[in-house]
């Protein structure tokens, strides 16, 4: 499985809650200023923590194995990419992804999730504080994106 | 997974090729390794890999042939005719009319064409009069329905792409059955279908808003069976049905996305603050 040549690397400590990246994101497709359908979140803590969430591009992506369409492919850069022509609205990516990064819209009639944009992700152009960049995958990311998915999977296995 | 791994392919007109498990695998999807062959739709040159149809080479020309049991996500079946086009001296299926050979030159416009289209028009709006996508179609090319075959129009033009949607999506609950005017699309031995889950992909699927569907109090009403919508644990939105939660599996849980985000990046702070130093205090305030 191709692991992505460039990844989105988010850092939380730097996050300044200025939902820029959901604006830029939601702004992408329906020209709107309207964060709902952003494939970006940012989530807020009682204590002031902020943490942006954005697809991981699993390797075994859940949502990849139950669409039996072709509706999410992944494309050469490793990225799970969705193509709203060939969906037929099931769901099923939504409902399995652990994470809530596949959400169904409405609007478009079809998935929408994170596919970095094709290769310039919007949010993290529009990220003023270096909270979320978009960075290559060389070793030192990778090792942090590694420790970062060990939390992650920790976490799962509490939910 | 639902459903068989090669569920696309069955009753498709070309095979669905070897797909990878795990990796989605659709009908038609032209093979990129193919080699190209080179030719023309309308007089404009194109290049496709071999095997691509004809519709698929005209919309790479930016040259539109109209389409309605067509899905790029679902096996062609060419059973509506309105995307007929003229190859070789002969009307061919747009949407399913491999291009094999350099030297194709097909003719998306041509006085057969339009005159065969006009043709299955007439016939397709027997079936659904009042779709407003029939309709439009039928005002754009001056057709009005043949009386001789408007007997009890139901909006279904048995196009069979909500046919083709459960079944890639898995459940198999609905088929066309029967022939001539006692077609229809139907669940076993015309009852409600047993194995539907109530997700929808008929619904949307279906070019001429057939498949009605309501949504009230929790409940989903399709076919002519009732579907509990079951509640995110968190925020009481509704988003998918019990059955077809059932029917995943696994990692499906009526936890909303935004929820499930949400729970996410709780504990993921969690993990982080366990480890980062003053960690406990951390940990309380999330
Ligand atoms: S119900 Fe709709 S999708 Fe199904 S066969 Fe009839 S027209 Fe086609
Ligand atoms: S779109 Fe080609 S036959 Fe219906």
């Amino acid at each position: 499985m191709p692991t992505p040549l460039k990844t989105i690397a988010v850092s939380p400590s730097r996050c300044i809650g200025c939902l820029n990246c959901e604006l830029a994101c939601a702004s992408r497709d329906w020209g709107t200023l309207y964060p709902a359908p952003s494939r970006i979140g940012l989530v807020f803590f009682r204590d002031g923590a902020k943490i942006p969430l954005t697809c991981f591009q699993c390797d075994n992506a859940p949502c990849l194995s139950v669409c039996r369409t072709g509706a999410l492919s992944r494309d050469a850069r490793g990225v799970v990419a969705s193509d709203p022509a060939r969906c037929i609205g099931c769901r099923a990516c939504s409902a399995v992804c652990p994470f809530g990064n596949v959400a169904y819209s409405q609007a478009a009639r079809a998935a929408v999730k994170c596919d970095q944009c094709g290769g310039a992700p919007r949010c993290a152009a529009a990220c003023p504080s270096g909270a979320i960049r978009y960075v290559e995958d060389q070793d030192d990311v990778r090792a942090k994106r590694e420790a970062f998915a060990r939390s992650l999977k920790s976490a799962a296995e509490a939910i | 997974m639902p459903g068989e791994p090669d569920s696309c392919a069955a009753g498709g007109g070309v095979p669905a090729g070897a797909a990878l498990p795990g990796e989605a695998g659709a009908g038609s999807r032209p093979r990129l390794a193919e080699p190209l062959v080179e030719g023309t739709v309308d007089g404009v040159r194109v290049a496709v890999p071999r095997g691509a149809t004809i519709l698929e080479a005209a919309r790479l020309c930016a040259i539109e042939i109209p389409t309605l049991c067509h899905h790029e996500g679902l096996p062609p079946e060419g059973s509506c005719r309105l995307c007929l086009s003229e190859t070789r001296g002969s009307l061919a299926v747009s949407c399913m009319y491999p291009l094999r050979e350099s030297g194709f030159a097909a003719l998306t416009r041509s006085p057969a064409v339009l005159e065969a289209r006009r043709y299955v028009l007439s016939l397709l709006v027997c079936r659904a009069p009042r779709a407003p996508r029939i309709r439009k179609l039928a005002d754009e090319y001056g057709v009005s329905p043949d009386p001789r075959f408007m007997r009890d129009p139901d909006g279904c033009i048995r196009c069979g792409r909500c046919v083709r949607a459960c079944r890639a999506s898995g459940p198999e609950a609905i088929a066309l059955c029967g022939r001539g005017f006692a077609r229809l699309v139907t669940g076993p031995f015309g009852r409600p279908p047993e194995a539907c889950v109530g997700c929808l992909a008929c619904a949307l699927a279906c070019p001429t808003g057939k498949i009605a569907f309501s949504e009230r109090d929790g409940v989903r009403r399709i076919w002519e069976r009732e579907f509990e919508l079951a509640p995110c644990p968190e925020c009481g939105k509704r988003a998918f049905t019990r059955e077809q939660l059932a029917f995943l599996g696994g990692g499906a849980s009526a936890l909303c996305h935004s929820c499930r985000r949400r729970l996410m990046a709780r504990e993921l702070g969690k993990a982080a603050a366990l480890e980062a130093p003053g960690g406990p205090a951390l940990l309380r305030a999330l």
